[in-house]
């Protein structure tokens, strides 16, 4: 009789509990936040972002030669000047835009092409994904510079979209091995069988059922691959493989590089903004791949 | 039971699945035919490995790799399953034939509410607004005994016991309204209190949903509380069937007799509990003969050479022994 009472306020307890329940989201972040350098990382994909985003508002001056020469920085021109007079913090923070682009279009093509490739080997296997995964393994073996040099030479005009599909295209075999090897394992799961025989068909299992329990492995890799295809596609640049008129990081370290010995500034503000954007996008992805795991409890 | 129409719902016809390993061919259900009426409850009963699971993934045509269903109908509702397309069986599978599984707490897919795994199902089948949808997930939940469903329909399976998972289970296997439900074991790792919550919620929508029952699983006691029927399999084949009663009054098979008397009793003294000698044989080389030769008490000469077929002893009665065959 003495237990009823208190059976009821826990009830209750558990009722005013309720609201505050954390979403799968919330849980992320708060895991998210507990890691320094995650947050570290966080904050400066963010800030990145927000340069990208802003830059044609905030950068202090054009981007057209103002007819003076090169100059060291100075009060009025932070990171000094290039060759052409140009102010080297506009052009940096204008290069953000382009690097930005580059990674995140770069990644989502490399992610439906992985993705899509790696559940559909992992899903049905037999076959489909012997077929499947001896091409991966044949792109996956090829040495990635000299394919990123042969695949951009073959296009006739050379553009930035032209880059970023070149990139994606020799990017995406590990996504879909590691997407292969979550469908395999979930594919055996019960809760699979049960989709199945309350009548899902298989496009619908493999997108609805499945892929959310792996998307948190999608995230990290997608995060982790961004620094490498900002660096790949500043390397083409800097390679003389870049489209000449996207003023990316890689353009700035090409145009500095002659310079190197009489001005540092011109190729070390660039380079430092591409170090501290991949240094970003791999701590976010290091905490991350914490945050996500469901299985690492707060 | 009682006086249903002359058609069974479901009935399988020489069923043959076999599963085709690199060491053999393995026939896991070996010319099964089974008939389960209209709101009829229908228990498999059967050791680990005799092909009871088996005959349930046949049903709904959800056999594994490298299994495959050789030969032999399935008849539903008058139509062949096995002659059905893809198409056709999806829909089929939670419209019309449902399934419940043997383990409730990995059946639930971790990422989703479980309102949105239950309402998944209605989704499927049913050309419903979403709204419906949300009232539907909520009633059904509530017709399976979970607490505030409004609430709990929100909540990850994790944040559910066990046996709520089940009942969430259920919940998602009647929402379609099937005609048949199959049930794989629904109890196996459920406590005894919640196994008989369990099943006595089944009781109860059985009579509420009109459906008919195929209950799988091992254990008699469970099979007593639900079934009308009982079927025996060993090693791939039905080797008795009768009704609830009749098999434990008058159980003819010796694997039904010896299983019968493995069943602990409160009321009888006795030193050790019985045993069946032996071991569930490989289904690679199956004894020749009748397959439970090697274990039966009542062993023949002739058992180890014929393989009895299954004869009726009495009206509803059947059984594949020797020792009935004359």
């Amino acid at each position: 009789m003495n237990s009823k009472p208190s059976k009821k306020s826990e009830k209750g307890k558990e009722r005013v509990h309720r609201p505050s329940r954390a979403t799968r989201l919330f849980v992320v972040w708060r895991k998210l936040r507990k890691s320094t350098l995650a947050i570290a990382g966080l904050c400066i994909v963010v800030f990145m972002a927000m340069i990208a985003l802003l830059s044609p508002m905030i950068a202090p001056y054009g981007l057209l030669p103002s007819g003076g020469s090169v100059e060291p920085p100075s009060m009025d021109h932070v990171f000094g000047t290039d060759v052409i007079g140009r102010d080297m913090l506009t052009l940096v923070m204008y290069g953000a835009r382009i690097s930005m682009y580059v990674g995140a279009a770069a990644v989502l093509v490399e992610m439906v092409v992985g993705v899509g490739i790696g559940m559909i080997a992992g899903y049905f296997g037999g076959i489909v994904d012997e077929i499947l995964m001896r091409i991966t393994d044949v792109v996956f073996s090829l040495p990635i510079l000299m394919m990123l040099l042969v695949g951009v030479s073959m296009f006739e005009v050379r553009n930035i979209n032209t880059i970023i599909l070149v990139m994606a295209l020799l990017e995406w075999p590990f996504m879909a091995r590691v997407v292969r090897s979550g469908y395999l394992s979930l594919r055996e799961e019960t809760y699979v069988e049960a989709a199945k025989s309350m009548g899902a068909s298989s496009w619908r299992i493999m997108t609805k059922h499945i892929l959310p329990n792996i998307l948190s492995v999608i995230i990290v890799l997608a995060t982790m691959d961004i620094p490498w295809f900002i660096l790949y596609e500043s390397t083409l640049t800097f390679l003389g493989f870049g489209d000449p008129r996207a003023s990316s990081w890689g353009i700035l370290l090409e145009n500095g590089f002659p310079h190197m010995r009489t001005s540092w500034w011109m190729i070390t503000f660039p380079g430092l903004a591409l170090l501290i954007t991949s240094l970003g996008f791999n701590l976010l992805g290091d905490g991350l791949r914490d945050a996500l795991d469901i299985k690492v409890r707060e | 039971m009682g006086s249903a129409t002359n058609e069974p719902l479901l009935k399988t016809d020489e069923l043959r699945t076999y599963y085709f390993l690199a060491e053999g061919m393995v026939k896991a259900v070996d010319r099964v035919s089974l008939k389960i009426n209209e709101q009829e409850a229908l228990g498999i009963v059967g050791e680990s490995g005799c092909g009871k699971s088996t005959v349930a993934h046949s049903i709904l045509r959800l056999v594994r790799e490298p299994g495959r269903i050789v030969g032999g109908k399935i008849l539903f509702e008058g139509q062949d399953l096995l002659r059905m397309s893809e198409a056709e069986m999806r829909k089929i599978r939670g419209g019309r034939i449902a399934m419940v599984f043997q383990n409730p707490t990995s059946s639930l897919n971790p990422v989703f509410t479980v309102g949105s795994q239950v309402g998944e199902a209605i989704k499927l089948h049913q050309n419903v607004e979403k709204q419906t949808v949300v009232e539907k997930v909520c009633d059904i939940l509530d017709k399976v005994g979970i607490p505030s469903p409004k609430e709990r329909m929100k909540d990850y399976p994790h944040e559910y016991s066990g046996g709520m998972c089940q009942r969430a289970m259920i919940a998602m296997a009647l929402s379609c309204s099937p005609k048949l439900l199959i049930a794989d074991e629904p109890t196996t790792n459920l406590d005894v209190t919640i196994q008989a919550q369990i099943l006595d919620l089944m009781k109860a929508l059985r009579k509420e949903f009109n459906a008919s029952i195929l209950l799988i699983g091992h254990d008699f006691g469970v099979m007593s509380e639900l079934c009308d029927r009982i079927v025996v399999m060993y090693s791939g084949k039905v080797v008795e069937s009768a009704d609830l009663s009749t098999i434990f009054r008058d159980p003819k098979h010796p694997y039904t007799k010896a299983l019968l008397e493995s069943i602990p009793s409160i009321n009888i003294q006795k030193e050790r509990l019985h045993v069946i000698p032996g071991d569930v044989p490989g289904l690679i080389k199956p004894p020749l003969g009748c397959r439970f030769h090697p274990r039966c008490e009542y062993v023949m000469e002739e058992c180890k050479k014929n393989d009895p077929l299954l004869v009726e002893v009495d009206k509803g009665h059947e059984v594949a022994c020797l020792l009935y065959h004359r």
